[in-house]
């Protein structure tokens, strides 16, 4: 008798299951969060709901946007617990959205939630909604079949490979905003109706607001400036025919030269082969005239590149890190960051481009 | 045909030193009024009818020595050997050893033992010999010594169970084995106290000296190929009479997945086959569990797309994942077992409805995911995949710990059982040799390798 209750317990025992235990169906995922401010309190968190859907093979996206106001996020995402039927689950939120109005102001509260919260990933993209977080959340292109699936796949890269579109972790933003000699970026998702979104400028910030925002051609050219092999296209102008060429491979790279004497100069080598892609008066393409157009193509490329450093400098922000370039080159620790502070308003640049269009592409 | 002189150095006496501790040694006196003779043969590959009816009928009824010597000599498939190697080969080969007159001639009374043997059943390859071990030990040592054609293969033989008094051979090869396993085998086996033995993994149970076995210690074969292959590594066989199976031991982990067409195939090929396997049984063992873990507890670690795909598919699921799991796996046992006992005609048509209607009816009832069909099935079909029925067995309930494990903790309760069960399995001895020694490199792994199998 007392063996079978123990054997009977046993297999109780196996049935019951361990207290974090909650099954898939009774989670609902927050894909995207938004925060802007609130007309009352000082915070309105929205979050957007994906849905799961039974049948595979229906296309028919089904998400859900529950918005809160609060003084403090935390407290909102409480408040947001009781607007839906399951246990609110963050561990799948690949983006958070700050409207534009709050990134102005100060976005250092959010990312330290953001960062702090241990059930959101280190992973997730940080970017600024306009007109505001929450419009962005409530784009549903038609394309997409999981809900935010488009915002994931565009912001993080493994979806289009958009010259224009940075993409930042908020373990970068973190670190970009408390590094000294280095300023953090955010990328500005614009909301189009409802079905549309665009990315392609960049808001350059100082330690915790919006300074500078780039247009799409600066912020092609900066992310051709940090990043390799950008897939994208430059134009030359040869004589009356305007040329376009892609960019098969790019490089781009920095020196910092502090002479005893004279100005700091930062110079910048970027390399690029290229392929043309577009030519406006149909001429035929020689081997010279290749050479024309990596030429013009080159010295286009250079007066671009030295007119954003220098607006970037104008604002005296440092998205590049070059101050941090400069203290890890130095040995000085105690006094490198002040050396840099007055280094920086004579700054120079100096940029080689070196263009290399090899192919007329596929017509001879 | 000059006439056969003895060589100096082949006598009788001679190969039966070498022959030593052959049980199935046969060694008879023939006497007659006119004079003597001396028979030796190996019984387990000689034809008794040949020995019988051309050897000793013939000499009796001749009753002349020397024209028997003579008839010997002149009859075709005799031989005279040169030296003792040779003697030794013939004898091997299911030769008959005649000493007459002071001449040695050797007869051939080879017993092929063709009928009766069967096709493999459990252990199939594609390319290779398919003759399986059967009920006869005497049918076994003759597809064994075929194949193991060395003085250096002993067998000795004895009784087991007080009741069935079943046959046991215990093969090694003199120059391979590892004595200490054999004098720890004999021990066991001589303090045996059972009545009914009839099966070799009966007989495993009985010598081993551990209270739980997960793993199997030794293995269970159908195939002669294997148990000569494991021979020559130096490990022993215990054939049984009446059970078509047998047993080798020591044997380390890894053995269990060597299938016998690994040799056969490109180097390459055989170790993809291999990692196939190992896949396979990782697959097998966790997947399951995984699948609960992911579903309810950590489904962080999969992608959104599978998190939403898998939370569609459990929508309209009443119970909690591991319920159906368990419920799911324990369907799929039902039908593992239920074709194997069906008659092979019904057989098809069991899995057909098993498989495939009432998966497709349990999905579209919604109860079950859709996921779990494509899981389980998967672990069907891997768990297959291990060459060995005895470990595949033991794979097949271990998951359900996993399972379990999966069920109380998550994700971090699978990390443990793993790294709990690969701590047992360095723990566990086989015969005194290590069971877990998978990615040593010592002389067995060496010689493994060597053969092209895959170490």
């Amino acid at each position: 008798m007392r063996k079978l209750l123990l054997y009977a317990g046993i297999v109780l025992l196996c049935l019951t299951t361990g207290c974090e235990y909650k099954d898939i169906d009774r989670r609902i995922f927050v894909v995207a969060i938004g925060i802007d401010p609130g007309e009352e309190k000082a915070f309105k968190v929205s979050l957007k709901l994906a849905v799961p859907q039974g049948e595979v093979t229906k296309i028919d996206e089904k998400m859900l946007i529950v918005t809160e106001e609060s003084d403090s996020i935390s407290e909102a995402l409480r408040l947001m617990k009781s607007k839906v039927e399951k246990e609110l689950d963050y561990v799948h939120c690949k983006s958070i959205v700050i409207g534009e109005e709050l990134a102005v102001g100060d976005i250092r509260h959010i990312l330290d939630w953001a960062v702090r919260r241990r059930d959101i990933q280190l992973i997730l993209n940080f970017a600024i909604g306009r007109p505001a977080g929450l419009d962005v959340l409530k784009v549903k292109p038609p394309s997409e079949r999981i809900p935010s699936n488009s915002l994931i796949m565009a912001m993080s890269g493994e979806g289009t490979e958009s010259p224009f579109i940075a993409s930042v972790y908020s373990y970068k933003l973190m670190r970009d905003m408390y590094e000294q000699g280095k300023d953090p970026i955010l990328p500005i998702i614009e909301a189009e109706g409802e079905t549309r979104f665009q990315i392609d400028k960049i808001a350059l910030l100082d330690e915790h607001k919006i300074q500078l925002v780039l247009n799409p051609e600066e912020t092609r050219l900066f992310n051709l400036l940090t990043r390799p092999n950008l897939k994208t296209n430059f134009p030359a102008k040869v004589d009356e025919s305007e040329f376009q060429y892609y960019t098969e491979s790019s490089t781009s790279n920095y020196k910092i030269t502090t002479a005893s004497t004279g100005a700091p100069v930062i110079r910048y080598k970027i390399k690029i082969k290229g392929i043309v892609e577009e030519n406006s008066t149909q001429e035929l393409i020689t081997h010279p005239l290749l050479e024309k157009i990596s030429e013009a193509g080159g010295e286009e490329l250079k007066q671009s590149v030295e007119a954003l450093l220098e607006k970037i400098k104008d604002k005296r922000l440092d998205p590049f890190g070059w101050g941090l370039r400069y203290g890890t080159r130095h040995w000085n620790n105690e006094t490198e960051a002040r050396d840099w502070e007055a280094l920086y308003p004579d700054l120079k640049f100096e940029v080689t481009a070196a263009v290399r269009v090899k192919y007329s592409g596929l017509i001879k | 045909m000059p006439a056969q002189q003895k060589p100096d150095e082949v006598t009788v006496q001679g190969i039966k030193e070498k022959l030593d501790n052959f049980a199935d040694l046969e060694n008879r006196e023939l006497t007659a009024a006119s004079g003597t003779g001396r028979l030796l043969f190996i019984k387990s590959i000689t034809d008794p009818q040949i020995i019988n009816r051309s050897i000793i009928a013939v000499f009796y009824e001749m009753n002349d020595p020397a024209a028997f010597a003579e008839y010997l000599a002149h009859y075709p498939g005799s031989k005279a050997v040169e030296d003792g190697k040779q003697a030794m080969d013939l004898m091997l080969g299911g030769y008959a050893c005649v000493e007459v007159e002071g001449r040695l001639i050797f007869f051939d009374a080879l017993k092929a033992e063709t009928s009766g043997v069967s096709e493999t059943v459990t252990e199939s390859i594609t390319q290779g010999p398919s003759d399986a071990l059967t009920e006869n030990l005497a049918v076994n040592l003759n597809l064994i010594r075929r194949r193991y054609q060395s003085a250096e293969l002993k067998m000795e033989s004895m009784l087991l169970g007080n009741i069935s008094r079943t046959k046991a051979a215990i093969l090694y090869d003199d120059s391979r084995v590892n004595h200490q396993v054999l004098e720890e085998l004999r021990q066991r086996l001589q303090t045996l106290r059972i009545d009914m033995l009839q099966a070799s993994g009966e007989l495993e149970k009985y010598i081993s000296s551990d209270k739980i076995r997960i793993f199997p210690k030794t293995i269970v074969t159908e195939r002669p190929d294997r148990v000569v292959f494991n021979l020559a590594e130096g490990k022993i066989a215990i054939l049984l009479d009446t059970t078509g199976f047998a047993m080798i031991l020591p044997v380390i982990f890894n053995d269990f997945f060597v299938a016998m067409d690994d040799k056969i195939q490109l180097p390459f090929v055989g170790r993809f086959l291999k990692l196939l396997r190992i896949m396979g049984v990782a697959m097998t063992l966790w997947l399951p569990a995984l699948y609960v873990a992911f579903t309810s507890y950590n489904p962080e670690i999969i992608r959104v797309q599978i998190a939403l795909l898998i939370a569609g598919s459990r929508a309209t699921v009443p119970y909690p994942s591991f319920v159906e799991v368990l419920l799911m796996l324990i369907m799929m046992e039902f039908l593992t077992e239920a074709s194997l006992r069906l008659p092979r005609a019904i057989g098809p048509t069991a899995t057909t409805v098993g498989g495939l209607i009432l998966g497709q009816a349990a999905t579209a009832a919604g109860l079950v995911g859709n996921i779990m069909i494509i899981l389980v099935s998967v672990v069907a079909i891997s768990n297959f995949m291990i060459p060995l029925n005895m470990m595949s067995f033991s794979i097949r309930v271990l998951k359900y710990l996993f399972v379990m494990a999966a069920a109380a903790v998550g994700l971090v309760g699978v990390v443990v059982c793993l790294v709990g069960f690969t701590m047992y399995l360095c723990s566990q001895r086989s015969f005194g040799q290590p069971y877990f020694k998978m990615f040593v490199l010592d002389s067995l792994g060496a010689s493994d390798s060597k053969k092209g199998g895959g170490s």
